[in-house]
């Protein structure tokens, strides 16, 4: 019996915020946390393209398009780190399961390059919840932004696409992911002809412009779902769930999620909630795989850790806000400052 | 040296004007006139500061040597579960409220600004972050402050954090 397939490296050199940096995943969920600007979105969005243009969906599309246009650059060469070094070349390298890859991406002028050994099986197509929610503007968004090219990244029209179109011999039959999911939704979800989403709930059927952001990505998981999109062997990324989601769903929208990498999907998280991280922390199971990476800027760009223990992630941002806060806090509620100096 | 034991830590006030013991009718020392209390609920320690303030210390530490090895585990899991509980918060409000009514009752309340502190020592380290929402969940359970009572701070803390700002009174886990 083969393994399923699921992202097991990947290296990016020159790459946008990335001097040389190398990620080693787990088939779970691989969480990233850091300040703004750190590149968490970034090595997402490099995964997703370079699945994407190999994925057996027949898709037949060229990786440097898609990088341009998941990463909304108007020339892919944007992405190569400027001022850095004397390479004009960004390079990104990986494995996927037990097929191994490398791209090289070179200035306009010269050919991108494009490696791949030991392939042994055909790549799934990934899906990729941008942070801005989608659910509720999916009318004609898809033909609108193939007409046109809207001002948006490719993630934001494939996440559209996916929600209306059902997998080839995918469709889900249901699953304890999804029935946590449909009981915080309060209802049942509807598309119209012209691509519209309702929420009909006890009340009646609610357009989804109507419904709160945080239950529309919710819905956007149910969706995608019940379409076949996330089954054994995908790839889910999702851009900072915590994006109007009150923490209070998060602790069954975690539990969803692990229950998810347990029918063998797996999960790319970039977060910058406590909420997010702890929940992982206390709701995994010893067979379950989580990794933790923080990210840290530094003048040779970006530096990432990795760590499969909540409590040894180091850098930690979000903790080390959360510390901040505590120093503060104690300091007025004491008077003492933490070298017991007596404060005002 | 005034040494005062609670549970499985070791406070030394030697530097405090007055102590306060809860449950024990011993006198203070340093010249303090209160009794211990031993019938209502209260705090463990108040301790009254040579700067005029007052401190009102509860502790609340998983003491591993006092629970027979093979109930540890189950143990350690009941302390957490009860200290993240409303039940546990509203313990403390009623600590809180049988000490102000003791020392009113032995006309002995202060109005001089007092910290009730939670000294909190779990069996595993805690997140500052959870430290930080316990601090948040005991300041609402207080009731509201009338204007000529004193002024009340609400902090918990970890046995290394008290050492941090209650330098002159060091504390230690036997």
């Amino acid at each position: 019996m083969s393994e399923r397939p699921y992202h097991k490296s990947l290296r990016l050199q020159n790459f946008t915020a990335f001097q040389d940096v190398t990620f080693e995943f787990v088939p779970g969920v691989n969480a990233f946390v850091g300040e703004n600007g750190t590149g968490k979105t970034h090595v997402m969005k490099a995964l997703y393209a370079w699945q994407l243009a190999k994925s057996r969906e027949d898709l037949d599309l060229p990786i440097r398009q898609v990088l341009g246009e998941t990463f909304q650059t108007q020339d892919p060469i944007q992405l190569t780190r400027l001022g850095v070094g004397d390479s004009t070349v960004a390079h990104m390298s990986g494995a996927y399961s037990s097929y191994t890859w490398e791209y090289h991406l070179n200035p306009v002028a010269s050919p991108d390059s494009y490696l791949s050994r030991k392939y042994t099986e055909k790549v799934t197509r990934p899906v990729f919840i941008p942070a801005i929610d989608m659910m509720g503007h999916t009318r004609r968004f898809v033909e609108a932004y193939d007409e046109v090219r809207l001002d948006f990244d490719r993630t934001c029209r494939d996440i559209v696409n996916l929600m209306a179109l059902e997998r080839k011999n995918g469709k889900s039959t249901g699953s304890p992911f999804e029935d946590a999911l449909v009981s915080l939704l309060g209802g049942e979800l509807e598309r119209d002809n012209e691509g519209r989403f309702y929420l009909v709930t006890k009340i009646g059927r609610l357009p989804m412009p109507l419904i709160g952001e945080g239950l529309r990505k919710i819905a956007t998981l149910v969706q995608l779902q019940r379409n076949g999109w996330l089954t054994e062997g995908t790839t889910l990324f999702w851009d900072e769930p915590e994006v109007n989601l009150n923490p209070i769903l998060m602790d069954e929208v975690i539990g969803a999620l692990l229950a998810l990498t347990r029918t063998g999907v797996q999960v790319f998280l970039a977060t910058h909630s406590y909420v997010i991280l702890k929940e992982l922390d206390l709701q995994a199971r010893k067979e379950d795989d989580v990794r933790y990476f923080g990210f840290q800027r530094s003048d040779a760009g970006t530096t990432v850790t990795a760590t499969d223990d909540f409590a040894l992630l180091e850098p930690n941002s979000i903790l080390e806000q959360y510390d901040s806060l505590y120093d503060r806090e104690l300091t007025r509620a004491t008077g003492r400052n933490r070298n017991g100096e007596r404060v005002r | 040296m005034s040494v005062y034991v609670e549970s499985n830590i070791e406070f030394d006030f030697t530097a405090a004007t007055t102590v306060i013991e809860h449950d024990k009718l011993t006198p203070t020392h340093s010249g303090g006139s209160v009794h211990g209390n031993n019938v209502w609920p209260g705090v463990d320690f108040c301790i009254e500061e040579t700067s005029g303030g007052w401190i009102w210390l509860e502790v609340k530490s998983w003491d591993p040597t006092r629970i027979v090895p093979n109930r540890r585990g189950g143990s350690r899991r009941s302390f957490i579960c009860k200290m993240r509980s409303n039940e546990y918060a509203k313990e403390m409000r009623g600590k809180f409220l049988g000490t102000t009514a003791f020392l009113a009752w032995k006309n002995a309340l202060s109005l001089a600004p007092t910290q009730f502190v939670l000294l909190f020592e779990p069996p595993h380290p805690l997140d500052v972050a959870l430290l930080g929402s316990r601090i948040t969940k005991m300041r609402s359970l207080l009731p509201n402050r009338p204007y000529w009572a004193q002024p009340i701070s609400v902090a918990v803390l970890t046995v290394s954090q008290w050492n941090l700002r209650y330098v002159p009174y060091p504390a230690r886990v036997l």
